[in-house]
């Protein structure tokens, strides 16, 4: 065997071990809360919990490049940033839309 | 006296409310002329430029300028350019490096038609932007001139959704491909074949089929796992002599990023990709009727890690960013001389192996973003590349970057010190 074919088995191997660690040891925030109440306050199993502009901001944009600043941009421009984004980079129509509002509010 | 007062406050009156009128109008203009219309004109990008030393030889580069426009109608429809502009050889290039239009069909589909960048992998697609990429090259084998398809001409269907707590990307296209050249093919020298994704008036009656999935299991889509892959039954010229010879594509990406971790004091990215690109064994016959038989399997790879103590409290400290990344690339075993074990021993490396365009052309120089693969011409290569950034604002940057780059017969050390602007 090739010592580059060793390599490349070499990181597959360790992005495989490291994808599966991340995923047994994921902490990440559940969107659902499946409590249910015994004092008569109801059952909040169907309770759901929406992630905000802000913190969708943080956690996609992130995935490519540095979040950005708000004020950069105006309330038209972020529009287009937005479904340019949206197209590019693989966000939900319902991410986009918050992600969006976010920066307009906040610029 | 009482009858000359009268006259003055009425001429004051008067004098303040056309005042007030001018005021208002002026507002108004103002407002009018901010105010949205339907169509939306925004031009963004990015631009670098700095030193570098390759092997030795420093220089001064004024990088390139890669505008992206923008132009929007409605919430619906989205046309998109990018033009790379940069100084290379004696004169400036000019490349339009995508323009395509989109349509949101829905909240889970859009449709592209146009020249688009290949959804093959997350580098091409996403990451090469200098202000994006963190370091001052890209990977061996997905930058400019990568191991697979780089740009299409064609339809495509892509979109998102949510998938219970998890969340899905996806990108299906019919294309005209790629096209498979073959230079020098009268030369009794053996030739070069290249593949370039330039097909505007497509080469041949079949189209490629392709596309992207992608996989974020967490809720905070901290991790993307990615499947691109593509197919066409030919790639050859129509009428050609080289008969019908199909290609398949494919890639695996993978990208983890997670900010403000409070164990390590900062963000960590992570990303890794591998593209492998195959195409049917073809034979050329060159002119002293010897016969040439090519067998193009070119993979590249790369894994990269980068670490910003975004939450020390120094704030130099917290604006610096470091980076490692391996990366490598195989190029195809030399093509055989049919019936002639001895010639396949001799076969020209350089010249009858699957080469990116630029570096057929220019061997010696290579092809360029920010001084990607910049003496290497042959062989298989890995390359070890570490950086130092400091971030100026979230889109500016100045990168520090050094590397070496082995082969077979050599080693060549780089060292890049560039200023990176998205805008």
């Amino acid at each position: 065997m090739k010592i580059t074919s060793k390599i490349k088995l070499l990181s597959i191997l360790t992005i495989t071990v490291f994808s599966l660690t991340i995923y047994g040891c994921s902490t990440s925030s559940k969107a659902v809360s499946n409590t249910s109440s015994d004092d008569g306050l109801g059952d909040f199993s169907s309770f759901t919990v929406e992630k905000s502009g802000a913190v969708l901001w943080g956690e996609n944009c992130s995935r490519c490049h540095n979040a950005p600043d708000p004020t950069a941009f105006s309330d038209v421009q972020w529009d287009a940033i937005g479904n340019h984004m949206r197209v590019r980079a693989g966000l939900t129509a319902s991410e986009t839309e918050k992600i969006v509002t976010f920066l307009q509010q906040s610029n | 006296m009482k009858k000359a007062f009268s006259i003055l406050v009425l001429t004051l009156t008067f004098y303040g409310l056309s005042n007030a009128q001018s005021y208002n109008d002026e507002i108004k203009e103002d407002l009018d002329y901010i105010k949205p219309g339907t169509t939306n004109f925004l031009m963004r990008g990015y631009s670098h430029s700095g030193y570098q030393s390759v092997d030795g030889n420093g220089s001064f580069v004024s990088g390139q300028f890669a505008p992206i426009m923008l132009w929007q109608h409605g919430d619906k429809l989205l046309f998109e350019s990018e033009l790379e502009i940069e100084f290379e050889g004696d004169g400036v290039q000019f490349a339009l490096e995508y323009a395509n239009i989109s349509y949101i069909l829905n909240d889970y589909a859009t449709l592209r038609v146009g020249n688009f960048l290949t959804p093959f992998g997350a580098f091409n697609d996403r990451i090469h932007p200098a202000w994006i990429n963190k370091l001052s090259t890209a990977p061996l084998g997905m930058g400019h001139d990568p191991v697979g398809p780089t740009t299409e001409f064609g339809a495509e269907l892509r979109g998102a959704s949510d998938l219970g707590k998890s969340k899905i990307n996806y990108s299906f296209y019919l294309s005209n491909g790629s096209i498979l050249s073959v230079h020098d093919e009268d030369s009794t020298e053996a030739p070069t074949t290249s593949l370039t994704g330039l097909n505007f008036e497509d080469n041949n009656n079949e189209k490629a089929l392709g596309g992207r999935f992608g996989f974020l299991p967490f809720n905070n889509s901290s991790l993307e796992l990615g499947i691109s892959a593509q197919y066409t039954s030919n790639i050859g010229d129509r009428n050609s002599e080289l008969g019908e010879i199909g290609a398949l594509n494919y890639a695996f990406d993978m990208s983890y990023v997670k900010n403000s971790i409070a164990s390590i004091k900062g963000n960590l990215d992570l990303k890794a990709q591998w593209n492998q690109a195959n195409v049917d064994e073809f034979e050329v016959v060159l002119p002293d009727g010897d016969e040439l038989i090519f067998k193009q399997e070119t993979s590249a790879y790369y894994g990269q890690i980068a670490y910003r103590p975004s939450l020390v409290s120094s704030p130099f400290l917290s604006r610096l960013e470091f980076v490692g990344r391996f990366s490598g690339i195989d190029l195809p075993e030399p093509a055989e001389e049919h019936g002639d074990e001895e010639a396949a021993v001799n076969s020209k490396l350089l010249s009858s192996r699957f080469l990116p365009v630029s570096q057929i052309f220019n061997p010696e120089v290579g092809g360029g973003e920010e001084g990607e693969e910049e003496v290497h011409n042959e062989g298989d290569r890995t390359q070890i590349a570490f950086g130092v950034n400091y971030w100026l604002s979230w889109r500016s940057v100045i990168k520090f970057t050094y590397q070496v780059t082995d082969s077979d017969e050599e080693s060549v050390p780089g060292f890049y010190l560039h200023y990176a602007l998205g805008f």
